[in-house]
């Protein structure tokens, strides 16, 4: 088997197998499996510390399970987590990541915080890195902010950032973690609209972690229920979204419309 | 009364000495701040042994007198075979012991950068070694300045000290010329301006630097 999936194409890109994790006491996820074949964009929905943003953390290997397995590409993240000290060669980027509250580095300019990785990983030059810069940023209409600092930049334009920092890597997958959570309002849109662009214009495999409904209608083909660690709810956006069906899920739309 | 010409005199003697206090100075404090930035970084690191080592290190230079720990380099080290001159025992004791108080201070400045700065180097597959050069020392530096700056100064003020393992800083010629000629106003009085005149500038230096910091 291990020698066929590699070119199989209906092998999953992304599998979680009766992944288990806890945080103490506390058990997040609770025995759950997923796979999401490439090119999919999946929804991750339901209340809080239901274990959402955990997957997200297990994919790209922020966290470990305390059971089971999880594998992008076929191989085991756990491996690709031992933290290498030095990289001499390029490293396969397969997995990039954008979080909540951003985290661009402070002290480098917007075009230096993306060029960091791609010079330092992917051993890019810096012009080519430059160049690469320049083109992501100007996909999130930040290319005239690329000599200004993190600090002088609104919440949304350094979300923006942080996306052309991520999408800067050429990922396979990208994560985003309730990358609007942290945002006034009225900044919330710039971000949803980027990443509507992104989600529309690539084939890109995408998880979002998400509580704006109506982008995750828009954006995701696949949306995912949560609750209490395991996945309640599957299905299309018109099936978990639209007519839900499970009583959960029904309840969780109301209480979110209500709001 | 101060004697000008006799002052004038044993001048060149007093800034030969005081060039090897700044060498002593200069090497010591390049190699206390690669000791305290080596031994901050493997205090976090996951072999337990490892963070032992450092701790014990970081206690037991912190715990000792200054001038205990050179007179047993100088003194107690050779007789294990260790012999080294008196300048690199000199340079030896002022990397070990403020190097034991700027890794306390680094490690600091070190827990101060956010969580999600290592992870966000983590999620761009930065390797250890470009996140800690990179992102995270970087950020822990600007804390760092006035420390180290204090640090500086405060060994510079210590060198004094060496004169006991015979180099022949500053204090050392001083005292010499005194013994020789049996004047004391002029030598001590220029030591203590030499001093002044390269500890103030140099916290000058350090405020100004900080200031600019802030604004970058």
């Amino acid at each position: 088997m291990a020698e066929s999936t590699v070119l199989s194409s209906s092998a999953p890109l992304i599998s979680l197998t009766n992944v288990v994790k806890n945080y103490g006491d506390t058990r997040v996820l609770d025995n759950l499996s997923l796979a999401v074949p490439a090119g999919q964009k999946v929804a991750l929905i339901g209340p809080s510390g239901s274990g959402k943003s955990t997957i997200l953390r297990l994919i790209k290997g922020l966290e470990t399970a305390t059971e089971g397995m999880v594998q992008v590409n076929n191989q085991p993240v756990e491996k690709e987590r031992r933290h290498r000290w030095f990289s001499h060669k390029p490293v396969v980027h397969e997995v990039g990541m954008v979080f909540q509250h951003f985290n661009l580095f402070p002290h480098l300019t917007v075009e230096q915080n993306v060029m960091e990785a791609p010079v330092s990983v992917l051993r890019l030059d810096s012009e080519e890195a430059r160049a690469r810069a320049q083109h992501y940023l100007s996909l999130v209409g930040l290319v005239h902010k690329a000599k200004a600092w993190p600090a002088n930049l609104s919440g949304g334009q350094q979300q923006r950032v942080a996306i052309a920092r991520a999408l800067a890597m050429h990922p396979r997958i990208m994560l985003f973690d309730e990358v609007t959570s942290a945002l006034d309002p009225e900044l919330v849109g710039e971000v949803l609209q980027v990443i509507r662009e992104i989600a529309h214009g690539q084939n890109m495999t995408m998880l979002l972690v998400t509580h704006e409904m109506s982008f995750a209608r828009d954006v995701a083909d696949r949306v995912l229920f949560m609750e209490k660690g395991i996945i309640a709810d599957d299905g299309t956006p018109d099936e978990v979204l639209v007519n839900p069906t499970n009583p959960r899920t029904r309840q969780f739309l109301n209480i979110l419309t209500e709001r | 009364m101060f004697d000008f010409a006799f002052a004038r005199s044993i001048l060149p003697e007093l800034l030969s000495g005081l060039l090897v206090t700044l060498q002593v100075m200069i090497a010591g404090f390049a190699a206390a701040v690669l000791t305290g930035a080596a031994v901050a970084i493997l205090r976090q690191s996951r072999v337990r042994l490892l963070g032992g080592v450092c701790a014990a290190y970081v206690a037991f230079f912190r715990q000792t007198p200054l001038l205990v720990q050179l007179y047993f380099l100088f003194f107690a080290l050779p007789l294990s075979g260790l012999q080294l001159p008196a300048i690199s025992t000199g340079i030896l004791g002022l990397a070990l012991y403020y190097g034991a108080y700027i890794a306390e201070a680094f490690r600091g400045a070190i827990d101060d950068v956010p969580k999600g700065q290592w992870e966000a180097a983590r999620a761009l597959d930065l390797s250890a070694w470009a996140t800690w050069r990179r992102i995270i020392l970087p950020q822990a530096m600007k804390p760092m300045l006035p420390v180290l700056g204090n640090y500086l100064i405060g060994m510079f003020k210590e060198t004094p000290l060496l004169a006991v393992i015979t180099i022949p800083e500053l204090f050392q010629a001083a005292k010499q010329i005194a013994g020789v000629t049996y004047r004391y106003n002029e030598p001590y009085t220029l030591m203590a301006v030499l001093f002044l005149a390269i500890s103030l500038p140099t916290s000058l230096l350090f405020s100004v630097l900080e200031k600019k910091k802030h604004h970058g």
